[in-house]
């Protein structure tokens, strides 16, 4: 009965507003009408992207009068016949400093004079349509009194604290008049700010009150300070930029009166829910088997040709022709390996003619160790691996290099992919056969110990988050965490829940400020910590930490006392006792949820939220009879194949791997501000194969490698590059330059150089030597650390990137490199010319060849198949024979011996070679 | 302005041809057939006409990485510094630990944090309003060059270069100066989309100012290396349908070849005179630091290069101007560019180089007056409003265009975006923002997006 009084409405406007509701099924109405005329041009104009077609950044959608007049988060955005009380009139005029719309410039002059005209008018043009009321109003007017609401308590009963029972007319009534009031005028700085520690965005927090007492006793207004504040008749007078009318206090006074009524579910309103539309977007929709386009071509060497050549077909364009087996056995090799096939491998495949040459080349790299030293290189890319902490002291992970030697194995493997990610995010938890492999899963879950360590916990558990989202989800939820996710459906709350997951898993320390050394790390021996030794050992530290600790808190100086500590501490060290094997890992802590921080700031609090899962990507939440913290049930929520992301983004990464471009180009977004597959069909396709085959990287390795699109050749081609210059549509293989790994690891092995014994652990230096903090970071003098292995076995420093990684290229150790750049600069021109590894590798090469006693052209045809894998050329031959000569000679003339100046000479043909194009690029 | 990098067989060739001095006589042979012509027409970095007659001819880039507070540099407000603590707009107010006084002519106020910059107030235009649209720094880093806060864009020297080439044969069209790498890395200098030869060219001072550049080995054996390299390359990049990325790295061993002649001349300050050493703060074996860069800047920028960008401080809080931590922090690091900056003006106004060299002096963004506590010592980020300068190349001396609020909170008068900044940068070049383009992923990219306007009141 109450919702007749509101069905009654006495003013043209409450009226207007149910029209406009009608208005957005009869769009010939004139409030519609009007709206698409008048102001749509010029908000498809301005505000699109953000607020239409989808777009509802800031809650506000745009594209229809009955959307407008929804608003937005921070609630109506116009008031009818008053611009000057439209929020969207402020918004555009630039007058208010947080928000000013468009954020990229102001609109025209006429536009908001055409907007603000439009407002004025708009009870009129409202009047003008009939009142026929269906549904309650969701824009309130603030201009009228509040229409009686009988109070569902009796009035001026003392109302518990306890939340009463809210009726629905309550929850209208809050709605539509007191969340407008509030939020306009009280939470700017009684929310986030907490000014007077106070904030109002909660009836608890109303009931709590702040440094002044409560602001509210509920039934009874006029014992309630806000009442006499928002009166300006107390000392304190709110809000302070001008009292609220008389009928707006008297809101709030009924809202004090009826017991401070706060619906449920806005009470936490940042959890926003995801909703139907939102899981609309292709990539939260679970991929579909999609059908395989069907042709007669004889081009068509297996399913992915037949996705390749419909797409080609449909934008005009035609498959240049094939690699030669020259071209392609380099090809392959360098993709799956990251290094050049020797000659021998050249020749064998060259002499090969059975019709499955190809495809037994493909298995036999597949299958070797060089193959996991590539590929596991590119995760570790994407997990920002490195072999110190960052941060701080950057402290020596000397255990960090299991966790990289734990993914090259598993390439090598082909472990299950969903196994991979279920032991690299819970390996301590899932289940094993043996010792062995529960270790290695221990050793896995360096992925989750490995986040940045900069500053506090919070810090790096959101950087876990972050990375989390992007490897595995191809998705920014990293941008969740100060608000729900301006783009994507992720509610901070989302963000929240995997936080409190992480949260809830303790992390291996590797050295902070005061705590010079290693503490939390996984023991492989579980009961090591029970040795009296070692207790022993922990007594003995107790002390001289206390005293650390003691002392760091003293007031004043104490640059005389801490050395003193830290070297007893160091001393105590040089006896520590052998405790056995151990990983930077992690292991469960004190499972708990977490609340939101607002704008990522931890000592800001909003609501608890529950631990799970991202909404958007199916069941979320965790069942509350998970005692433990949830890291394995977010294990397999990721690792699953109902999840409609994580197949298709790593199909897209092997992609990548192989055409230099993805199918979403954008490897680590898939969401809405990702760039769109550019064959959705071809991806889904790929990520069913990836799931049906058992997760198997190898199984998508092949069928990529054995389709012809992976065979065409890097030839140019004016008419397709005209429509398509990125070859997004693989009309021809992209040439690539070789990457920093590959440009390094060639040199080494065409010189016979490169070392393959097993890596093993990095020269840093023990923990008794431990001393770093803060302003005297570990600086490691790398001339200990260099080697001849590959260069995924290179010490990497998170806080100072090799100098040879920032010349061509290499990964960024504090985010996920999700593709690398290949710049050609001069820099690197210089390197080939001057630098040192160019130059040792080509005296070591020319070395090699010269022993073998033979005739010039013999040694240079050698040269030839070493480094660019093909015979010389007679052209080329006769170029050399005056070079070699030229320059033998101008080494005799700087004063060599005959046999020293040839053999020179030699070394300049070969670090010529190096230098060219030819070597760099991959056709 | 159709400038897409299409070379031909005949380019290839030209682009050997500054090699010359590498081999001449093979050199000769393969140009033979094709010397006809202007032969620049085809080098993508000879030097171009600007569209329109331009004021300057090159660019010296000041970048303040981190953040400059504005209230406590070029924007003083005396009524925050007496309204200290006091309530504003949902903050406290924190009033500037320095000073300030009127300096020149122009009377403008300056804090003093930056006397000697103060005293060259009449050679500068100073912007009080300059705003951005993302307070944080990698995105306002990557907006301040190359437009965008999103994607990794060209940067604007990347489009300099682009759009005017250089002078200099032997030196890169885009030289940056950094010790440490800003927030965001490198992508503050790349050129994107534009071919790789326009990306700034990253100097680290120290003993060696350019890795490898030191030739290893005797001058002719690399003569004859270079000119194989380029037999090589010349075969490889006919039989690969010219190829631009191809091209491309054969232009850098040109570029790289006379680094390597050039470089140990260009980066010895030791033969300038005292007095002009002087004014830089350094002395003849200075070899880094803000005042050897400076010097070096006017050295490069005299030696043809088109961009040269100085970076003071990287990613690190505690020596960058990101001053959260204390807003005092601001000391030490102004005490270290002031006089290089100023003694770099005075150089560049004695040589007669200030008239055709515009140099800019910006940073991220400001520092908001106000915060939360009234006990918070540092500023956080603050893009609504903070200042940026200019001087020579055309510009209006001695005036100050914009202003902020009575504590500086916004904008208060003539508003110029980011984009205005960098349009108003490109016409002093004599190029025009919105005709500066470069077809990529099917359309017109350019620097200032869709948006920026000339601020033609500071032009004179």
């Amino acid at each position: 009965m109450v919702w007749l009084r509101y069905r009654a409405p006495s003013t043209g406007f409450i009226a207007a507003l149910f029209v406009s509701n009608l208005c957005a099924q009869s769009p010939a109405s004139p409030v519609d009408a009007s709206f698409q005329d008048r102001i749509q041009p010029i908000i498809f104009k301005n505000c699109n992207g953000c607020h239409t077609f989808g777009g509802h950044a800031g809650e506000l959608r745009m594209d229809s009068y009955s959307t407008l007049s929804k608003g937005g988060d921070r609630g109506a955005v116009i008031v009818p016949g008053s611009p000057e009380s439209s929020l969207l009139m402020k918004a555009i005029g630039y007058q208010d400093a947080d928000l000013k719309m468009p954020p990229r410039g102001k609109l025209a002059d006429p536009d908001i004079a055409a907007i603000e005209k439009w407002i004025r008018e708009l009870p009129s043009i409202l009047s003008s349509a009939p009142p026929t009321a269906t549904k309650a109003p969701s824009v309130p007017s603030a201009e009228k009194l509040p229409p009686p609401v009988r109070s569902a308590l009796p009035a001026g009963s003392a109302v518990a604290d306890a939340d009463p029972k809210i009726t629905p007319e309550q929850e209208q009534f809050f709605e539509a008049k007191v969340r407008p009031l509030l939020t306009k005028n009280c939470f700017g700085c009684h929310t986030q700010l907490h000014s007077g520690g106070l904030r109002l965005d909660s009836r608890e927090a109303v009931l709590k009150g702040g440094q002044d007492g409560a602001v509210a006793v509920p039934g009874q207004p006029e014992s309630s300070l806000m009442i006499s504040a928002l009166r300006y008749k107390s000392a304190i007078q709110m809000p302070p930029s001008g009292p609220l009318k008389a009928e707006e206090v008297a809101v709030i006074e009924q809202w004090i009166r009826e017991g401070l009524p706060w619906p449920k579910e806005s009470e936490t309103k940042a959890v926003k829910l995801v909703t139907a539309a939102d899981r609309k977007f292709w990539s939260f929709q679970a991929p579909q088997r999609p059908a395989v386009p069907t042709t007669n071509s004889s081009w068509v060497r297996n399913d992915i040709d037949r996705f390749v050549l419909a797409k080609l077909n449909e934008m005009h364009l035609r498959p240049v022709g094939d690699a030669d087996k020259r071209t392609l056995v380099r090809r392959v090799t360098y993709d799956l390996t990251g290094l050049p096939p020797t000659p021998e491998e050249v020749q064998s495949f060259l002499d090969d003619n059975s019709s499955d040459a190809y495809d037994r080349l493909v298995d036999r790299l597949l299958a070797s160790k060089a193959y996991g030293e590539r590929w596991g290189r590119k995760w570790l890319d994407l997990v920002r691996y490195a072999d110190t902490s960052g941060g701080g002291g950057d402290y020596p992970i000397p255990q960090a290099a299991k966790y990289r030697d734990y993914v090259i194995q598993s390439f090598v493997d082909d472990k299950p992919y969903d196994r991979f990610i279920r032991e690299q995010i819970a390996g301590d938890l899932v289940p094993a056969a043996s010792e062995p492999e529960h270790w290695q899963n221990v050793i896995a879950t360096g992925y989750l110990a490995g986040t940045n360590r900069y500053e506090g916990k919070s810090t790096y558990v959101s950087d876990a988050v972050d990375n989390l989202g992007s490897t595995f989800l191809g998705l920014t939820v990293g941008c969740a965490r100060c608000h729900d996710h301006k783009f994507d459906p992720i509610p901070t709350a989302d963000y929240y829940a995997i936080y409190g997951i992480l949260d809830s898993t303790n992390y291996a320390e590797s050295g902070q400020d005061e705590v010079r050394f290693q503490r939390d790390f996984t023991l492989r021996d579980p009961n090591a910590a029970s040795r009296e030794d070692w207790k022993i050992f922990q007594a003995q530290l107790k002390p001289i930490q206390d005293a650390i600790e003691a002392v760091l808190k003293l007031p004043g100086t104490y640059d005389d006392l801490i050395p003193q500590l830290e070297a007893r501490r160091m001393h105590l060290f040089e006896h520590l006792p052998d405790m056995g094997e151990s990983a930077y890992a992690v292991t469960e802590g004190n499972p708990h949820d977490v609340k939101i921080q607002h704008y990522g700031d931890p000592r800001d609090l909003g609501p608890e939220v529950r631990r799970g899962f991202l909404q958007v990507l199916g069941d979320s939440a965790l069942p509350e009879s998970v005692k433990s913290s949830g890291r394995l049930e977010l294990a397999n929520w990721i690792a699953s194949a109902d999840n409609p992301l994580t197949a298709r983004v790593m199909v897209n990464r092997i992609w990548q791997g192989h055409f230099g471009r993805g199918l979403v180009p954008t490897p680590n977004d898939f969401g809405t501000r990702g760039v769109a597959p550019s064959d959705q069909a071809l991806l889904d396709f790929l990520a069913w194969k990836f799931i049906d085959s058992g997760w198997s990287v190898k199984a998508i390795h092949r069928e990529i490698l054995l389709s012809h699109a992976y065979r065409l050749s890097s030839a140019d081609s004016k008419t397709n590059a005209e429509i398509d210059p990125e070859n997004a549509y693989i009309w021809r293989h992209s040439r690539t330059r070789l990457d920093a790994e590959e440009i390094r690891d060639s040199l080494l092995a065409d010189a016979q150089l490169l070392d393959s014994s097993p890596a093993g652990v990095h020269p840093f230096p023990p923990q008794h030597e431990w001393n770093w903090e803060d302003q005297n970071h570990f600086s490691p003098d790398r001339s200990k650390y260099d080697n001849d292995r590959r260069t995924v076995y290179m010490m990497i420093q998170r806080s100072v990137r090799p100098t040879y990684f920032t010349l061509f290229d290499g990964p960024n150790t504090n985010v996920s490199t999700e593709q690398r750049t290949s710049s050609l600069t001069p820099l690197q021109a210089l390197y080939f010319m001057n630098g040192d590894l160019p130059k040792r590798c080509a005296t070591s090469l020319a070395q090699h060849v010269l022993s073998s006693g033979s005739q010039e052209k013999a040694n240079v045809d050698r040269t030839f198949r070493i480094v660019y894998g093909r015979p010389v050329t007679t052209e080329e031959s006769n170029r050399i024979t005056a070079f070699l000569k030229t320059v033998s000679d101008s080494y005799a003339t700087h004063g060599s011996t005959p046999k020293d100046s040839y053999q020179k000479a030699f070394g300049d043909l070969i670090q010529s070679m190096f230098a060219s194009n030819e070597f760099m690029f991959v056709e | 302005m159709s400038q897409r990098f299409q070379p031909s067989r005949r380019s290839a060739i030209r682009s050997l041809a500054s090699a010359s001095m590498l081999l001449p006589g093979m050199l000769h042979e393969m140009l033979a057939a094709d010397v006809v012509g202007p032969a620049a027409a085809n080098d993508p970095l000879a030097p171009r006409a600007p569209m329109f007659p331009a004021k300057a001819k090159r660019v010296i880039f000041l970048y303040m990485s981190g953040g400059v507070s504005h209230v406590d540099t070029f924007d003083p407000k005396p009524k925050l510094n007496s309204d200290h603590h006091k309530q504003y707009k949902k903050t406290f107010l924190h009033g500037s630990p320095w000073g300030s006084k009127p300096y020149g002519q122009s009377g403008t106020e300056v804090s003093d944090l930056f006397p000697q910059i103060g005293g060259c107030m009449d050679d500068i235009c100073l912007i009080r309003s300059m705003y951005n649209d993302i307070p944080n720094h990698p995105q306002a880093i990557l907006q301040v060059h190359g437009g965008s806060t999103v994607q990794p864009r060209p940067s604007i020297g990347s489009w300099v270069s682009y759009g005017l080439g250089t002078f200099s044969k032997s030196l890169p069209s885009y030289v940056v100066l950094a010790p440490e790498i800003p927030y965001g890395g490198s992508a503050a200098w790349d050129s994107s989309f534009l071919p790789a030869f326009h990306q700034g060219v990253r100097v680290i001072p120290g003993q060696e100012a350019i890795p490898n550049v030191t030739r290893a080995g005797y001058s002719d054996v690399q003569d004859a290396d270079l000119g194989l390299i380029n037999f090589f390359n010349q075969r490889h990049w006919t039989e690969h349908d010219a190829d631009a990325a191809l091209a491309a790295r054969i232009k850098t061993f040109e570029t790289a070849y006379g680094m390597q002649r050039d470089a140990p001349e260009v980066f010895d300050i030791s033969k300038e005179s005292d007095a002009t050493l002087d004014l830089y703060g350094v002395t003849p074996d200075t070899k880094k630091g803000f005042g050897w860069m400076c010097i070096m800047a006017r050295r490069l920028a005299e030696r043809g290069v088109r961009f040269v960008e100085l970076i003071d401080g990287g990613y690190d809080k505690y020596t960058n101007w990101d001053a959260h931590l204390n807003i005092r922090m601001h000391e030490p690091l102004a005490k270290k560019v002031d006089r290089p900056i100023a003694g770099l003006l005075k150089d560049l106004k004695s040589r007669g180089m200030l008239e055709d060299t515009l140099v800019v002096w910006t940073t991220e963004f400001g520092r908001k007056p106000g915060d939360a506590s009234p006990d918070e010592e540092g500023r956080t980020h603050w893009s609504t409003a903070y200042s940026s300068w200019l001087a020579g190349g055309g510009v209006k001396g001695g005036m100050v265009y914009g202003s902020t609020d009575e504590y500086g909170f916004e904008i208060a008068s003539n508003p110029v975006h980011i984009h205005d900044f960098q349009a108003t940068i490109l016409n002093q070049l004599g190029l025009d923002h919105t005709k500066l383009t470069f077809r990529h992923a099917g359309r017109d990219y350019r620097l200032t997006d869709v948006s920026g306007r000339v601020v033609k009141d500071l032009v004179s």
